[in-house]
């Protein structure tokens, strides 16, 4: 994490990051692989989300997942698929801000997006559960951990690689 | 284009696209306990008797009906939430029309065995088929 960096650098940087991660977010919806499994997603938006985190440390990261998933809810105009994916935000930053700092060298970004990934489905289905009033939800958290684990692994690689070649401030 | 170490020191992050022992073990804890829990939750629900199909709106029974039917049953289920038409048939059971946005429950297709469900989270609706209420049975 960088702490000497200037501030309009910062907020510069995290714009980009946002936009960047609104697009990709957008882009995934439309895969339409996805729709069988609903809730279901690549997750591919996640990778600026970790890049946030160890760049800017997890304020940041979480406030751009948050702005994300509000702009892409208002561009997608399913609003109240806001809150299932705004939990899923809260809990996954915070998991993966956990970990990286439990873990520091023994653990890599693949492993904290693969976590983030699991976390991002417990908070998604536990809204979904609340809203309905149905524990029975939580039978779909195995399947939706099946998939995210994979996916969260692929882009977990992408972020890591990513951060390596590209120093913040360099 | 391998340049070791130097950018490295920054990110605190292994190099290279080596995976620790740390992330292997929370891909293989994720993967088995969520195949797993796929397999043991399969083995419960199937023992179960599938007989009826149970609507809920908001939380709260808005019906039961018989699950085997010769004749098929369409069921409008209309609420302040919004709207789904759900279709019974010989122990199958689908959502065919719903005015909500995503219609995932339309996609998701039919279902047939002992607590599979259907859910439009927008209008509340679950139409789920019986059997999960017998789980304190296996549990003991």
């Amino acid at each position: 994490m960088r702490t000497d960096l200037p501030k309009t650098k910062k907020l510069t940087v995290f714009a980009m990051l946002l936009a960047t991660g609104t697009v990709l977010n957008y882009l995934e919806a439309m895969i339409p692989v996805f729709n069988i499994l609903p809730g279901a997603k690549l997750g591919i938006a996640n990778v600026v989300t970790m890049l946030a985190m160890v760049w800017f440390g997890p304020f940041y990261a979480l406030s751009l997942g948050i702005l994300r998933s509000a702009l892409v809810g208002l561009m997608s105009g399913a609003v109240t698929m806001l809150i299932y994916g705004g939990a899923g935000t809260v809990l996954s930053v915070g998991a993966m801000w956990m970990f990286l700092k439990l873990f520091k060298d023994k653990i890599t970004m693949a492993g904290i997006s693969m976590l983030g990934a699991f976390f991002f489905n417990v908070g998604q289905i536990a809204v979904a559960a609340a809203v309905i009033h149905n524990m029975q939800m939580f039978r779909y958290l195995p399947v939706l951990t099946l998939v995210s684990t994979v996916s969260g692994l692929l882009t977990g690689i992408v972020a890591k690689r990513i951060s390596e070649k590209q120093m913040m401030g360099e | 284009m391998k340049k070791p170490n130097a950018a490295q020191a920054d990110s605190a992050q292994p190099a290279g696209d080596a995976m620790t022992r740390l992330d292997k073990l929370i891909f293989c804890v994720l993967i088995v306990s969520s195949v797993l829990s796929i397999l043991f939750t399969n083995i419960i629900f199937a023992k179960k008797t599938a007989d009826e199909v149970i609507v809920e709106v908001n939380g709260e029974e808005y019906g039961r009906y018989p699950l085997y039917e010769k004749n098929v049953k369409i069921l409008d289920v209309k609420t302040e939430f919004g709207y789904n038409k759900i279709e019974i048939l010989n122990g199958k059971v689908r959502v065919s029309d719903t005015n909500c946005p995503d219609r995932l429950e339309v996609k998701s297709g039919i279902i047939d065995s002992a607590g599979e469900m259907l859910v439009c989270l927008p209008n509340r609706v679950v139409v789920r088929i019986s059997g999960e209420k017998d789980v304190d049975r296996v549990a003991y």
